[in-house]
This record gives structure tokens, C-alpha cells and sequence, in this order.
């Protein structure tokens, strides 16, 4: 693209932002006048014209002669060609407007937000275990309670902190997750869900009756995350200075919901790109051929312990840091947020964004929780609108909103 | 090079059972490099069976199996497939909801690592396939499943000799194939033998299988009971009788 024409593109992403963020962010009612606030939405405006134009940059450096050698250096005949189902600009263009939500959303829909995207996360991490590797988990629930727990019980007992709290309750649901893989290596199908919800509920049960240690159903306080050592709560309850005290600001109760929201974007971003890049390497082509035929598998010198257990734990690993964000975000857990309900619901953003689908996971985790609040005054037939729409789904795109996509190889042209 | 040093494959007195039944009896065989080997025998026989022995699933209860001199009968299934040894498994066995290519790139598997990662390497292996299958290429972004039986037959065979093996197995490749269909990948796997791939294949299809064929056993309730040279074979008035329809 010419740099007139990025420009024209950019400036249409602009104003479209502008026309977008006007109405929801720049009118204010002030008694029965509306004032009209151009700051904000031109800061956003701005934010993603810049955005925009960076990322199509960074793409054409990419497109530059050195780099563009670097990337044909393999000259082969038959060249990978990866297609992304978004092109990078754009990418860059949600990414934006996702992190600049904070600075319009209430702090309602912040924590709505939040919820969602710890879903999205929890999806992801499910989607390895159901979609690639193919083995029903119902009991998925159990490694959410352990990342959340962990962090609880580990700042009380062991003084954690939590960016300390995401590697280590990660390792912790990864540990449960090979220790329940052992006995269900020989196990698929019916079976293995059946031994996966007995195990959630055997988790559950063991927080809610453990009385001594977990606080039974009463629950445990978890602390909201620190910044740079910065507490973000109005007393310091952890050792450190408050952050407005720090910087002789005014005490932003909102402040610990958006930076649990920014790092969790950031995560969730993140772990996306993980998880692409994991399905193209030998351990998730592994992962889905396992799906398709264990026999096969075992004959091409795939060792489906490994590959199994792998799949188990990776997943558990990444439930488990979206009970640290859950919990960092409630400030406070107990056993009633990690029952049956909740791996159902988590399987299902997995089935209706599309088995194995990324793209498709964070899509249906975001709209199923903000349905669920805006049905929030029909709360009694939540679950039975829930239910219709799933079977609706399921009539309409039996592969899910999104579903995979498969990267392929071409005879290259050029070469 | 003598005997000894030529044997790729030997069984020796290998016994199978699945559970208390037994199906394998002292069976005691040879391939040599660079040899087309052929097994056939009637539905039942245990052909499958002494296939998947040697990838230890049934494991032998008695007996050896060697390859290249080394002792394999007790190794896990996935350190045999890295011997260099690949199996198309009866009834193909591929990755219907992968594409054609995801199916030929599993097939490295067995590999090394740093084999596995090199671009070069795996362009002029997947190149292979598509000089031996060129109908097969065409459909490489497709979804395996949506193949014809005979495509997926190459995809198998294409899929096994990404690694590159130098003992391809085949169970019974030409199950369920149009007359022509079957020609034609009887020639494909005259060319993979040319091309220096040794080859044992199980097949029920007699006729074609002892003409390609350099040796031949017949196997009868799970006992060898006859072997030879393959033209031999074919003239041998039992295995008319028995295996080629009498005439
Ligand atoms: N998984 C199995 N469990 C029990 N018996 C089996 C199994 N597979 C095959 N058999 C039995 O072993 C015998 C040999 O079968 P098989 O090796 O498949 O024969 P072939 O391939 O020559 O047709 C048959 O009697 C069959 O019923
Ligand atoms: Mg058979």
C-alpha cells in the first residue's frame, strides 16, 4: 500500500472511532443540557488512527528486501504460507480498542469485561484439552478452583504476592491436571467425562469441607494485584505504599479493576498467540491427530502418554491462572463460583465458538457473558434462553461461530 | 555383504495371542534390503496381526524380532516407528478432519527433532510425495476425510514414507480398490523399491502381490506354510488353488 492510501485507510479506522465513541463517551447529560466532551473520543480517535497507521508500518518493514530475504531464505519449492484470519493491522486496531475500554466503560461493565475475558482464557485453555486433543473434560471447573485458591491460600499462608501467584498456580493446576491424567490415559469418550466431573466435584467438596484450611464456605479474601511493588487498594494491606500516596493523587477505587483488566488483555493476548503458534507445532499437530486416531498415532512414534498428558496439563496450567485473575478480581473466593455450572458453561464457549477455534473461543465468551447480563432482569429464564440459543447454534453452525481453520502449504510462485 | 548383514527384518519363532487366544505360531521370517516381501494368506490368517507384533501391540509372547541386527521385540510402539520402520495400517487409519498436508507433515514424527524442524528437508520429503502421488497434491488443502478410498490409500502410504523409512509395511493396500486403481499403486510400490525402500506387504490380492514380489510366505492359521521365490509361488499349484481362484 502507498503511504497516501495507508493514510486514507487509517484515517477511515480513525473516524469511525470517532463517529463510534462520540455518542457513547463525548455526550454527557449535565441537568437537562447535553454537553458535548471532544477530548475523549478524539484521544481514542487518535489513539487508533496512530495504531493503525504503526501496525501497517511494521507490516510493510516486514514486506522490506532484507527482511523479506530473511523470510524466503528456505528456497524451497514448496513454501509454508501461514494466513492469518486477520490480517496484523487489524489486529492492532482491536487490540487497541479493546485496551482503550477502561477509560469509557463504567465500572460495571469493567468488571463484566473481566469476567468475559477471564472466560476467553479458561476457553482457551479448555479448547486445548476438548477441541485439539479431543478428550471431554467436565471437570474442568477443578483447575479454575486451583489457580484461584492457590492464590488465596497463598497469600495468606505463604505471603505471595501475585505476579508470583500466575507461574506458581500455574505449575499447581499443572500438577493436578498430569496427576489426573495418569488414571484416564486408557480412557475417551463417555468415560473420561464421567471421571473428569467426578473429579471437579471432589475438588469442590474438598474446598468447601476443609474448614480449617480453606475457610470452608465462608471463603478466603484474595488481595488485589500490586503495580511495581504500588498497592492499588485505599490502605496498603500488603507491605507497600499505596499508589496514590505514591504519587500524591486521588484514590481511584477503579484503578485495581482496570490494571486487572489491562494485564489480563495483555495475557489473553498473548496466550492467543501462544496457543496459534502451538497448534502449528509438532505437539498440537500431535494433539489433534490423537483426536482423530490413537492407533495411528501409536504407529507414526507418537507417544500418546506424553501427548496426552501434555494436553491435560497444559490446559490445567492455563485454568489455573484464570482463577488468580478471578480471584485477584472478586478479592475474595469461595467454593459456590467453582461448581458443575461453571465447567458447563466453559464448554460451552468452547462448542460455540468453535471446536479448536481461537478466534471463534474469545468471540463466544465474550458474547455469553454479556448476554448474561443483559438478560440479567429475565434472571429466572437465564438458563432456559441460554439452552434455546444453544440448540439454535448448534442447528445453525454445527461448527461453532468461527470455526478452525487449517494452515496449509502452496507451490510457491515466485520462486 | 553376507547373510547375516543383509537380513533388514527377521522374526524368529514370534508368538502372538490377544488374550488367552492365541493367533501367531512360531513364526520365523526374513526380509533382506532392498527386497519386495510378501505375506498373504486368507481373512483370519493373522496377517494384521503379525504386523502390528512387530510394532508390539500385541506384544510377541515368544520368540525375536529383529531389525538390522538390533533386538526390538520388547521396545514401546513409538520407539519402533523411529527405528525406520513405517506402517500404512489395514484400512488406512488416516486424520480425516486434518488436511492432506497436516497428514503428510504427522508423518515425520518419527524423526529427529532437529530433522523435523528443517524447512529444507521436509519441502524435498513432502516433494517426494507429490512426485509418487501428483492426483494426491492436487487435493493437499482438503480435508483427508473427503478423499476417495484410493486417495487415502496414497495418503497413508505418502503419510509412512515421510520419515523416510527403510521398511515400509503395507496391510493390505489394495482392499477395497478398482482393478486399475490397484495397478497403478502396484507400480507406485515397484518405484518406492527402486528408489531403495525395502518392502514387506500383507496382502490378501495374491495374484498382484506375488508379481511385484521378489519372496513370498503364505501364512495358514497363523503358521507359515509355505515359502519361496515369488515366481515360483505363483506357479505352485496349492497357492492356485488357494489363493489365485485356480486359474
Ligand atoms: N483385537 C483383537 N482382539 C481379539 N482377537 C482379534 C483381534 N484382532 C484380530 N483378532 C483375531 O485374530 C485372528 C487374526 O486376525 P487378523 O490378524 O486380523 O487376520 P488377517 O489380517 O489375516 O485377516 C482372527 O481370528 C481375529 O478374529
Ligand atoms: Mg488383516
Amino acid at each position: 500500500m502507498s503511504i497516501a492510501a495507508s493514510l486514507k485507510h487509517a484515517a477511515r479506522w480513525g473516524g469511525l472511532t470517532l463517529l463510534l465513541s462520540l455518542p457513547l463517551s463525548g455526550w454527557m447529560l449535565n441537568g437537562y443540557q447535553v454537553t458535548t466532551t471532544w477530548h475523549r473520543p478524539l484521544w481514542l480517535a487518535g489513539g487508533v488512527f496512530v495504531g493503525t497507521l504503526l501496525a501497517m508500518a511494521l507490516a510493510r518493514l516486514l514486506e522490506m528486501p532484507p527482511l523479506r530475504k530473511l523470510r524466503w531464505r528456505m528456497q524451497t519449492k514448496i513454501t509454508v504460507t501461514r494466513r492469518p484470519a486477520l490480517p496484523a493491522w487489524e489486529w492492532g486496531v482491536l487490540l487497541t480498542i479493546a485496551a482503550t475500554l477502561p477509560l469509557w466503560l463504567s465500572t460495571y461493565w469493567l468488571n463484566v469485561m473481566i469476567l468475559a475475558l477471564i472466560y476467553a482464557v479458561l476457553g482457551l485453555g479448555l479448547n486445548i484439552v476438548v477441541g485439539l486433543a479431543g478428550l471431554l473434560d467436565l471437570g474442568y471447573v477443578a483447575f479454575y478452583a486451583v489457580g484461584a485458591y492457590g492464590y488465596a491460600l497463598g497469600s495468606q499462608y505463604l505471603g505471595l504476592g501475585f505476579w508470583t501467584a500466575l507461574p506458581f498456580c500455574a505449575l499447581l493446576a499443572a500438577t493436578f491436571g498430569t496427576v489426573l491424567g495418569f488414571p484416564v490415559l486408557r480412557m475417551r469418550g463417555d468415560y473420561l467425562a464421567i471421571v473428569t466431573l467426578g473429579f471437579g466435584e471432589i475438588i469442590r467438596l474438598l474446598l468447601n469441607n476443609g474448614t480449617e484450611i480453606t475457610g470452608g464456605p465462608n471463603g478466603l479474601p484474595a488481595p488485589a494485584p500490586t503495580l511495581f511493588g504500588l498497592e492499588l487498594t485505599r490502605v496498603a494491606g500488603q507491605g507497600g505504599t499505596p499508589w496514590h500516596t505514591f504519587f500524591n493523587v486521588t484514590y481511584n477505587p477503579n484503578l485495581r479493576a482496570v490494571v486487572i483488566y489491562m494485564v489480563l488483555l495483555a495475557f489473553l493476548a498473548l496466550l492467543f498467540f501462544c496457543v496459534g503458534r502451538l497448534q502449528r507445532m509438532p505437539i498440537g499437530r500431535a494433539w489433534e491427530a490423537l483426536r482423530e486416531d490413537e492407533i495411528a498415532c501409536r504407529s507414526l512414534g507418537i507417544n500418546h502418554v506424553t501427548v496426552k498428558l501434555s494436553a491435560f496439563a497444559m490446559g490445567a496450567a492455563i485454568g489455573g491462572i484464570g482463577g488468580v485473575f478471578f480471584a485477584a478480581a472478586q478479592g475474595f473466593v469461595n467454593p459456590t463460583s467453582f461448581t458443575f455450572f461453571e465447567s458447563a458453561l466453559i464448554l460451552a464457549v468452547v462448542v460455540l465458538g468453535g471446536l479448536g477455534s481461537s478466534g471463534g473461543v474469545v468471540v463466544a465468551a465474550l458474547v455469553i457473558n454479556i448476554l448474561h447480563e443483559l438478560l440479567r432482569e429475565f434472571s429466572d429464564y437465564r438458563v432456559l434462553v441460554f439452552g434455546m440459543a444453544m440448540v439454535v447454534m448448534m442447528i445453525w453452525r454445527p461448527r461453532g461461530l468461527l470455526s478452525m481453520r487449517r494452515q496449509f502449504f502452496a507451490v510457491g510462485k515466485n520462486l | 555383504m553376507n547373510a547375516e548383514e543383509r537380513r533388514l527384518l527377521v522374526l524368529e519363532g514370534v508368538r502372538a495371542a490377544y488374550g488367552a487366544v492365541p493367533v501367531l505360531h512360531d513364526v520365523t521370517l526374513h526380509v533382506d534390503r532392498g527386497e519386495i516381501v510378501t505375506l498373504i494368506g486368507a481373512n483370519g490368517a493373522g496377517k494384521s496381526t503379525l504386523l502390528m507384533t512387530l510394532f508390539g501391540q500385541p506384544r510377541a509372547t515368544a520368540g525375536r524380532i529383529l531389525f538390522s541386527g538390533q533386538e526390538m521385540t520388547a521396545l514401546p510402539t513409538h520407539r519402533i516407528a523411529r527405528l525406520g520402520i513405517a506402517q500404512v495400517p489395514e484400512g488406512r487409519r488416516i486424520f480425516p478432519a486434518m488436511t492432506v498436508e497436516e497428514n503428510l507433515i504427522l508423518g515425520i514424527t518419527p524423526l529427529t527433532a532437529r530433522e523435523q524442524e528443517d524447512p529444507g528437508l521436509r519441502a524435498a520429503l513432502l516433494e517426494h510425495v507429490r512426485s509418487l502421488f501428483p492426483r494426491l497434491w492436487e487435493r493437499h488443502r482438503q480435508r483427508a476425510g473427503t478423499l476417495s478410498g484410493g486417495e487415502q490409500q496414497m495418503l497413508a502410504i505418502g503419510r509412512a514414507l515421510m520419515s523416510r523409512p527403510r521398511l515400509l509395511l503395507l496391510d493390505e493396500p489394495s482392499l477395497g480398490l478398482a482393478p486399475l486403481l490397484i495397478r497403478q499403486l502396484f507400480a507406485v510400490l515397484r518405484r518406492i523399491a527402486a528408489e531403495g525402500t525395502t518392502i514387506f506387504l500383507v496382502e490378501q490380492n495374491a495374484n498382484q502381490a506375488l508379481r511385484i514380489a521378489d519372496r513370498g510366505y503364505v501364512l495358514v492359521n497363523g503358521r507359515i506354510q509355505m515359502e519361496g521365490v515369488a515366481a515360483d509361488l505363483l506357479a505352485d499349484g496349492h497357492v492356485r488353488q488357494a489363493y489365485l481362484g485356480g486359474h
